[in-house]
This record gives C-alpha cells, sequence and structure tokens, in this order.
C-alpha cells in the first residue's frame, strides 16, 4: 500500500494517466504530505476499461461511504461519475476526467511533463497548471499549497 | 452538506438545484435524502427528458415505493425502467466525493494577497529552505520522500 505500488500499477495497467494534486506537487518540490493520489485519465473506451479492471483487483470503494453498501466498479461508473473518490488495497485514488482551471484530458495531457520514479515513466501536470488548478479549486485547504506552489515557481528562476 | 457539497453529492449545478427545489416546492433541507431524490430527478429531466413534475414523481415512486418501472407507453410495447442497483452505486460514488472534497465553507476575510510569492510564504510560515532542499533533489527522490512520509504518518495514526 504505497504511491510507488499504486503508480507501477497503473503503468504495468497500460492506464493513459496524469498526476495531479498532491503528488504532483510533491514531484514539483511541494513539502506537503499528502495521503491520497489523484489522476486524471484518458476518458477513451479502451483506457476506461483497463483502468475500471484495475480499480476492481484493487477493490475499490468510495472513501467516507459505510461499508457493505451497494457499489458496482466498472466502465458504467466510471462514465457516470465524473469524480470517483475511492479507498483500495493499494490506498486512496482519486480519478478525475477533467481538472478545474486547466480542462478536460486532451488539456491536461499537453500541460503534463514525463517524470521517472519507482522504475517507471509518470506523467506529471506541470507546476503552472498546478497553480492553475488550485487557484481555480479555491478551497481553504488549498490556499496555503497555492502559496507555497507560487513560491517554489519563484525560487526555481532565482 | 454545504451547497457546494449538497451539489456534488446530487451531481446537478447548484443553481439546478435552487430552481428545481423551487418549482417542486422541496424546501431547503440539505439531507442525504433530499440529494438522492434529485440525483434522480436530474436524470431522469436533464439526460432522459421527462418534465419535472413527471421526474419528481416517478423518483418519489422509485425511491420510496421501490416502483422501478418509471413509464410505459400507452400500449405497453415500451417501458423505461430505473436499475436502482446502478443507480444506487452511482449515487455513492458522488456522496463519497462531495464528503472527501466538498470544502467547508470559508470563514473570515480571505489572506492578504502579497506581490512577492516569496514574502507571502514567510508570512504563511512557509519554511523556504526546506522548498529549496526539496528543488536539490531529483523528481524521484522527491516522491520517494513523499512515500516514506505519508507511509510513516498512516502508520503514526493507525498506532493512535
Amino acid at each position: 500500500m504505497s504511491f510507488a505500488t499504486m503508480l507501477q500499477g497503473l503503468v504495468k495497467g497500460a492506464v493513459d494517466f496524469v498526476v495531479v494534486g498532491g503528488v504532483a506537487g510533491s514531484a514539483h518540490g511541494s513539502a506537503h504530505i499528502t495521503n491520497d493520489l489523484d489522476i486524471c485519465y484518458d476518458p477513451a473506451p479502451a483506457n476506461l476499461e483497463r483502468l475500471a479492471a484495475l480499480l476492481a483487483t484493487w477493490h475499490a470503494y468510495p472513501r467516507e461511504i459505510e461499508p457493505g453498501l451497494p457499489f458496482i466498479m466498472d466502465v458504467r461508473t466510471l462514465r457516470g461519475a465524473p469524480i470517483l473518490t475511492l479507498q483500495t488495497t493499494e490506498g486512496a485514488l482519486d480519478c478525475l476526467d477533467t481538472i478545474k482551471g486547466v480542462g478536460d484530458w486532451k488539456a491536461v495531457r499537453r500541460r503534463s511533463e514525463r517524470v521517472e520514479a519507482f522504475g517507471v515513466t509518470l506523467r506529471i501536470l506541470t507546476l503552472d497548471a498546478l497553480i492553475d488548478a488550485k487557484r481555480a479549486t479555491g478551497r481553504p485547504k488549498d490556499v496555503m499549497q497555492l502559496v507555497e506552489l507560487e513560491a517554489l515557481r519563484a525560487l526555481r528562476t532565482e | 452538506m454545504t451547497v457546494a457539497q449538497f451539489a456534488l453529492a446530487a451531481g446537478a449545478d447548484p443553481v439546478w438545484i435552487a430552481n428545481t427545489r423551487r418549482l417542486l416546492k422541496l424546501g431547503r433541507a440539505r439531507s442525504l435524502v433530499m440529494a438522492r431524490r434529485l440525483a434522480l430527478v436530474r436524470v431522469l429531466h436533464a439526460e432522459l427528458g421527462l418534465g419535472l413534475v413527471e421526474a419528481n414523481a416517478a423518483a418519489e415512486r422509485a425511491l420510496h415505493g421501490g416502483e422501478t418501472v418509471i413509464c410505459t407507453s400507452r400500449d405497453g410495447s415500451i417501458s423505461l425502467s430505473l436499475d436502482l442497483n446502478r443507480f444506487e452505486s452511482t449515487f455513492l460514488a458522488s456522496l463519497s466525493a462531495a464528503r472527501t472534497l466538498g470544502a467547508p465553507r470559508q470563514r473570515g476575510r480571505p489572506p492578504k494577497k502579497r506581490a512577492d510569492p516569496l514574502e507571502a510564504a514567510i508570512a504563511f510560515g512557509i519554511d523556504l529552505s526546506l522548498l529549496r532542499w526539496n528543488l536539490a533533489q531529483r523528481p524521484a527522490d522527491r516522491l520517494h520522500s513523499l512515500d516514506a512520509n505519508a507511509h510513516a504518518l498512516r502508520e503514526m495514526r493507525a498506532a493512535r
């Protein structure tokens, strides 16, 4: 149960995704510790099949929901719920089809960069796009992260 | 639930919710039962084209009476039925997102905006030396550190 196993699983499962949120922030140098992995995924049917199959093998279930309620982890659920906040055997995973402040999958993919980590090659949201996303969300908890990310951008150019 | 959480759970825009509640005289309660009902009304109305009143009546029959046939053509040859398990599954996913991501209302004045991002970070109590140290690492090393720190935090929480 770790970011490493989740990211390796997603890459080995041939899922087309971009890491967004706190983990992407850490890759850019943020000191904030996050507990969940946020990804934006390609909504192409074949990719949805691969992602849904992987999530089913990881026994994905919605977080903050009493156990034992009817939840079906398949492609139709991915299509019907644009934001999935899941607990899996590998850890907490949020799956999004669009990112507020950045756009849909194509925009997210365009504003991402490659990173080598945990023995696999990943795509993470660029620092500028991450700042745009945090600014658009506007949640109180995002305010401090936004300040930190803007400081990182300034420090990079020092 | 806040207005934003309620809208996320119902899978609808807050303006649509406010208008629908006014038209259907559904009151202002932001309960789980109401979010579930409005989620179904929205699907029946916005995705399947039923009138609002008809969609509301069908949602009431389905969720409280267990009647899964939404409507049938006059000659009985065509009927629209609800897969209640599937609907509940999708609703749980939306409710989870509302509970996990829905932000509590921000209280007080927003923090003062500073022109210099480094000054703003210092004012927020962010340790710039830590950020400089992080920037000196490779992204892979930063992610390894995050994984180790998150693991340690989970262990500490579990031990409490």
